[in-house]
């Protein structure tokens, strides 16, 4: 019994000593920056069980670490808890580890794991052209969040990503084709222009719309004069705003006819990109009928 | 002789336990200044806001003073250097968030503090007229919209605003910010007329988002946000944006 009393306040006095000690950041940060990699996998494992305050400050030291992190890091890509999983590939992508391109590939795959938007991101901030065939396939993901930044991180490739994006439209689904579009448009690479155009009459003419007015490329005009009598508002909307970055005079007079569109809004457009292709201030009816500027929405 | 043995065993172990406390990063070598004084209307419940130059002075401050006492007065101990304060009261009782018609707020002060006692009177009357922000109280518009937000795992996320500009680049002051959404995400914002506006929704206010915050734009992964359309007269519904972390 005396022995016992004994064993466990010793055990009470080294585990109070062992917390305190996974606590004490400033000398973890301390040690992993000059390359102590046993600190560096502290900090990483503490992200599994610190408060999410505290987990703010310890992602703050991880990516200020260097090197003594990255072992470490690479090792929890597919950590059991869903908060250090996306911390570290949070980490690996604003590292840069080229070498966590391949596990994180497959977490961008792997739709049991909620947090899979960090993977897209992840594989868009390190940028090596191994992580596009999986951001192109994420494009079709259930989860408007992962296609979202799976589509930011493909613009992010520039125009290394024209060629697989435009290959991947001959067998793509529809939502992954109005991804792929928008994705090209931001690019605004010449090569997606033949691609983009084959897209102006079907269903998502919508997209190819504004993403030919990216481009700024005046042999899209003509398609773009079609869209401004296309039966959905939208289109029309969409049709009207491209035309204000390449329309030339050909545009003027249907424009001018879209003054006159049913719906507000594309007669507010119509105006804005009149303005901008004649260069003259050009009036709209508003919703009481009073005609006035459009307000100037590129600052 | 073994009671003796066990009283010095826990002598040991609870004398040594607060040496193993975390150490504190409190201590500071420079010497402080200090700025005290009045806020004279109102009196209670003020913050004195101070930033360094160069801050953001519509976003999270350097430092605060405490809420200001019955008599107005506050005490704030700064590190030598050059300040813009500014005292602020939102009728809504909270310390940050778009100051509105009817809170109270003073005008920008530049401070330059030097290792000294220095006393300030300061004036901060009700602001009149809020033609930039405009929420709850032009809900006789019925134009607006609403909706969600949501974090990286679809749950609701309570205390976060929607910004609302009307240029696409989203890069100056928001033209209208929503209240908090409440504990089940949701939010409802009332906007004066239709048109077209460009969102984001965050979970502080003022100043570019920074690493650790809640940020999401309403857009489609594209680097310009989506154009959202509202009828004059409707609520745009289910408008819903996912916050992530800033990383």
């Amino acid at each position: 019994m005396k022995r016992l009393l004994t064993l466990l306040l010793l055990s009470l006095l080294i585990s109070a000593c062992q917390n305190q000690r996974t606590l004490d950041l400033d000398t973890l940060a301390r040690q992993a920056r000059g390359g102590d990699v046993s600190a560096g996998r502290e900090l990483v494992r503490l992200f599994a069980t610190a408060t999410p305050e505290v987990n703010d400050r310890l992602y703050r030291i991880v990516i200020e670490s260097g090197d003594a992190v990255i072992e470490p890091l690479l090792e929890n890509i597919k950590s059991r808890h869903p908060e250090q999983m996306e911390r570290v590939i949070a980490a690996l992508g604003t590292l840069k580890v080229v070498r966590a391109v391949p596990t994180i590939a497959e977490v961008l795959a792997d739709t049991a794991y909620k947090r899979r938007y960090v993977a897209a991101w992840a594989l868009g901030e390190i940028g090596a052209p191994d992580g596009i065939p999986a951001l192109i396939r994420a494009l079709d993901d259930d989860v408007m969040q992962v296609r979202r930044y799976a589509t930011r991180s493909l613009v992010k490739f520039n125009q290394g990503a024209v060629d697989p994006l435009i290959a991947a439209l001959d067998t793509s689904s529809e939502r992954s084709t109005a991804a792929i579009i928008r994705a090209l448009g931001d690019i605004g690479d010449k090569r997606s222009l033949d691609p983009l155009l084959r897209h102006v009459s079907g269903p998502v003419r919508n997209e190819a719309f504004l993403a030919l007015g990216k481009l700024r490329d005046s042999r899209a005009e003509q398609a773009l004069i079609q869209g401004l009598s296309d039966t959905e508002w939208q289109v029309r909307m969409n049709a009207a705003m491209a035309l204000g970055s390449l329309g030339t005079s050909l545009s003027a007079a249907p424009l001018r006819l879209s003054l006159e569109d049913e719906v507000m809004v594309v007669r507010e457009w119509s105006a804005r990109s009149l303005s901008t292709i004649t260069g003259h201030a050009v009036n709209y009816r508003d919703a009481s009928g009073e005609m006035v500027a459009p307000y100037t929405v590129y600052h | 002789m073994i009671r003796m043995r066990l009283l010095l065993l826990c002598l040991l172990v609870f004398g040594l336990l607060p040496g193993c406390t975390e150490p504190s990063n409190d201590s500071v070598s420079v010497e402080l200044g200090h700025i005290s004084g009045t806020i004279l209307t109102p009196l209670e419940g003020t913050t004195l806001n101070v930033y360094k130059k160069g801050m953001d002075l519509y976003g999270p401050p350097f430092t605060s003073s405490n809420l200001t006492g019955e008599d107005g007065s506050f005490d704030l101990a700064l590190p030598p250097g050059e300040y813009i304060a500014v005292a602020r009261k939102r009728k809504n009782g909270e310390l940050s968030g778009p100051v509105l018609a009817g809170d109270n707020r003073s005008d920008f002060i530049t401070l330059t503090v030097n290792g000294d006692q220095q006393g300030l009177s300061i004036i901060a009357p009700f602001k009149v007229g809020d033609s930039r922000r405009l929420t709850a109280e032009v809900a006789q518009t019925q134009t607006g919209l609403s909706g969600l937000i949501l974090d990286s795992d679809g749950r609701p996320v309570e205390g976060a605003r929607v910004h609302v500009y009307d240029h696409v680049q989203m890069s100056e002051r928001p033209k209208f910010v929503s209240e908090k959404t409440a504990p089940n995400g949701s939010y409802l914002i009332y906007l004066p007329k239709g048109g077209t506006y460009y969102l984001a929704a965050r979970d502080k206010f003022g100043g570019p988002p920074k690493l650790g915050d809640l940020y999401g734009r309403y857009d489609q992964g594209t680097i310009e946000p989506s154009a959202v359309v509202i009828e004059d007269g409707k609520i745009l519904q289910n408008i819903d944006i996912t916050v992530t972390k800033v990383w």
